[in-house]
């Protein structure tokens, strides 16, 4: 297609004023634009019924692509990713209603075009949408098409957003008649420079995606700790309110998992901030985000229990149908603890809670902002931090053996995500390559930890779930045996997350690391 | 990208009517697809509806002077491309003979549209002569027409000889018949026998119709206008034919 497009409702209007009549499909005024040179043969007019489906997060939406999904004849729904050139990357009919999650979809091109994309969140679909289509075919005297035009108006149910264009559409061997059509369009009914296709547009205007970065980070560390974190503060409990909101709604596994995260992150700042004698606000908050964490923490490790079931079932597709009761039980029993959890996030504790924090973090002249550690350089006060907490990990790291225990490795694990928190808070006042660099090893460092952590715990609710579906007469030997099988799968690899842990420490633990790490938050830039 | 040349010494035998619709059905089939006319006579550009002009003329494309993208005119039918004839590709050997390595001078013009077209087919003049060469060089397969009399089946031995002579062991034979009409006994005859000793050819044959003739007037692959004709069943038959054995 042709990178021009115009507005439809220029050429009805510029059509009015030239005394046509006052309905005048776009088709109507450009082949009479047109007339004399070309032939116009109008094609007839078709209009479909779609949504176009995103993450909460816009993920589809911020990489320029859409996913339509129509209702087929057959109780099906035919869905099809079309990236921003307008090309079909893949399309699939599924059965009505189709899944939420990619990881329901059948193998094949669309599930391998959106996993890598949306992972593991859910998709939701927009409003209804009409989308009208005029198509017409420009040829010369000999017959042969010369080019082709597409008139689409897209309109959202309800009296929603509404866009239309004309595109020309280019032909190899035939550009110059496509810039002649353009032009002569352009002077009898003004012009309009390139815009994307209607659902292009309504794509963007119904799925904004989320506003500035993830995760804020301070940007001059010689600003006080007080003001430089008050905006990151305030930024993670928005976090908390959205998040704890998309987990009401139940949009999917990561609402949770994001809440969590913005509960350790501000943690760590309190923890930064703490103050001798300790500020009854900051304490406070902290006893609440101490809370928060504790009571959103069975749901979650229902969730990673789940997303583990999941992943083993495409791994090894013979268990899947053996492991489908113990998938029913681990979702019923998520459900169970959705429902407390979200009781919990109505609650008029966490309300109350939420609100005294905002109101602590919005009063300009509060006694914490003003104690010494929040009137010390940010730099100065995350470097010192970050120093002691890696001299800590580095202790905790290096009396680690093939004989110690698993705790001692989820020390590790807590020490180090501490770190990389702190570490974060302060990562734009740092050069971005070394930034880089030193959070690529943290990562790999904290996934192998990870790694053993999770497996084991999994392990051992699996054991716990069979025992118990043994108990309620929910799973037969099948299905005991596949969950035993999964039980000793997850016992594997934790087996080779431990022997992985002296391959990924090892480049943390050298000197070369540590240089690097106190040179950047000794510096200038980073303070001292 | 696939080369597939439509070729035989004789004239008269369906090579352009194959051209033409095979690559109709390559391309409705998904494939991007480019169809270049080497006939000076200009029946496939013709019958694609466009002038038969190429920028330089057969000189400037056999000097590869001109990106070859330049001289590509879209057909009327999605993913369907067409480099058109041009009157002096009547000398088109005698621009051959003044190049080096003129036999794989098409081969080399070709290779930079590999990224562009799953197939690339050839219609080429009858005869035998070094444009016939560089078409061999170039091809992966020959898709020969036959039509069943004694004299076609006479030119398809000799075309074997020269593949021999020529050394190129890998380029795929494709023959199969074509107009046939299946009231005269001779055609019968031919039809069935001729696989005995060729296990190269096709199953398919395209039957003698006036269909095929109308896409002179209709100036379309048969597939655009009469789709469910039995000729193009036929050519359908056969495109999956070829397409299975060039994959």
């Amino acid at each position: 297609m042709h990178p021009y497009s115009l507005e439809m409702r220029q050429i009805a209007a510029a059509a009015e004023e030239r005394d046509r009549p006052a309905v005048v499909t776009p088709l109507a005024a450009i082949a009479d634009a047109v007339r004399g040179s070309l032939r116009a043969d109008p094609e007839e007019a078709s209009a479909r019924r779609l949504r176009l489906l995103d993450t909460v997060d816009c993920r589809l939406t911020r990489l320029g692509w859409r996913l339509e999904a129509e209702p087929g004849d057959d109780g099906t729904e035919r869905w099809r990713l079309v990236s921003g050139s307008g090309r079909v990357r893949a399309a699939a009919d599924l059965p009505s209603p189709a899944p939420k999650l990619v990881d329901d979809l059948p193998d094949g091109p669309l599930y391998r075009s959106l996993v890598p994309v949306v992972g593991i969140r859910a998709l939701t679909p927009g409003p209804w949408i009409t989308l009208a289509e005029h198509r017409a075919t420009l040829r010369d005297a000999e017959g042969k098409v010369r080019c082709r035009l597409l008139a689409q108006t897209a309109v959202v149910d309800g009296g929603g957003d509404r866009c239309s264009a004309v595109r020309v559409g280019r032909l190899k061997g035939y550009r110059a008649d496509a810039e002649r059509v353009s032009e002569r369009i352009s002077r009898h009914y003004g012009w309009s420079p390139a815009s994307p296709d209607p659902l292009t547009t309504l794509a963007e205007n119904l799925h904004p995606g989320p506003e500035g970065a993830a995760y804020p980070s301070v940007t001059d560390p010689s600003e006080p700790a007080g003001p430089a974190l008050r905006p990151v503060l305030q930024a993670l409990l928005d976090t908390v309110e959205h998040r704890a909101e998309g987990v009401i709604a139940d949009i999917d596994c990561e609402e949770l998992h994001d809440l969590r995260v913005a509960v350790r992150r501000s943690r760590s700042i309190l923890t930064l901030l703490r103050a001798d004698p300790p500020d009854p606000a900051l304490e406070r908050a902290g006893a609440f985000f101490a809370w928060l964490g504790q009571v959103t923490g069975p749901a979650r490790d229902l969730d990673v229990h789940i997303l583990d079931w999941r992943a083993h079932r495409r791994r090894v597709p013979e268990h899947a149908a053996d492991l489908e009761p113990l998938g029913r039980y681990m979702k019923a029993e998520r459900d169970k603890a959705y429902v407390r959890l979200v009781r919990i996030l109505q609650s008029k504790r966490f309300r109350d809670g939420v609100k005294r924090w905002r109101a602590t973090l919005d009063a300009t002249n509060a006694p914490w902002a003003a104690s010494e550690r929040a009137l010390q350089p940010i730099g100065k006060l995350a470097g010192r931090r970050i120093r002691k907490l890696y001299r800590r990990a580095v202790e905790e790291g290096s009396s680690i053996t093939d004989a110690s225990p698993d705790e001692a490795l989820h020390a590790l694990r807590k020490t180090m995500k501490k770190l990389r928190y702190v570490f974060e808070i302060v990562r734009d006042a740092y050069p971005r390559k070394p930034v880089r660099a030193i959070l690529k090893r943290l990562k790999e460092l904290q996934q192998d930890l990870g790694d053993v952590q999770d497996t084991a715990v999994q392990a051992d609710a699996l054991r716990r779930f069979g025992e118990a579906m043994a108990r309620d007469g929910t799973a037969g030997p099948a299905t005991l045996m596949a969950v035993g099988a999964l039980a000793e799968d997850l016992e594997l690899r934790r087996a080779d997350a431990r022997t992985r842990f002296a391959t990924v420490f090892a480049p943390v633990a050298k000197p070369r690391f540590a240089d690097r790490l106190r040179r950047l938050t000794r510096s200038r830039t980073g303070g001292g | 990208m696939k080369v597939v040349a439509c070729y035989n010494i004789k004239g008269g035998v369906g090579k352009t009517a194959t051209a033409v619709n095979l690559a109709f059905l390559a391309a409705r089939d998904g494939a991007r697809v480019l169809v270049v006319d080497l006939d000076p006579q200009g029946a496939a550009t013709f019958y694609f509806r466009v002038k038969p002009k190429v920028k330089g003329g057969g000189k400037g494309l056999v000097k590869g002077k001109r990106d070859l993208d330049d001289l590509i005119k879209a057909t009327d039918h999605d993913r369907l491309d067409l480099i058109p004839a041009d009157f002096s590709f009547r000398n088109l050997d005698l621009m051959l003979d003044a190049e080096k390595k003129s036999k794989k001078r098409l081969a080399k013009l070709l290779k930079p549209l590999a990224g562009d077209y799953d197939f690339v087919f050839l219609d080429c003049p009858p005869s035998v002569s070094l444009v016939s060469e560089a078409v061999f060089h170039a091809a992966d397969a020959l898709v020969v027409p036959l039509i069943p009399t004694t004299l076609s089946l006479r030119t398809y031995a000799q075309l074997g000889a020269f593949r021999d002579e020529e050394k190129l062991a890998d380029l795929q034979l494709v023959p199969f018949f074509s107009m046939v009409d299946r009231r005269k006994s001779l055609h019968r005859q031919v039809v069935d026998r001729f696989p005995d000793d060729h296990a190269e050819a096709a199953t398919v044959s395209i039957p003698y119709s006036s269909v095929v003739e109308r896409m002179g007037t209709e100036r379309a692959p048969i597939g655009a206008f009469a789709p469910k004709s039995p000729p193009a069943a036929a050519y359908e038959s056969l495109w999956a034919e070829i397409a299975r054995r060039l994959r």
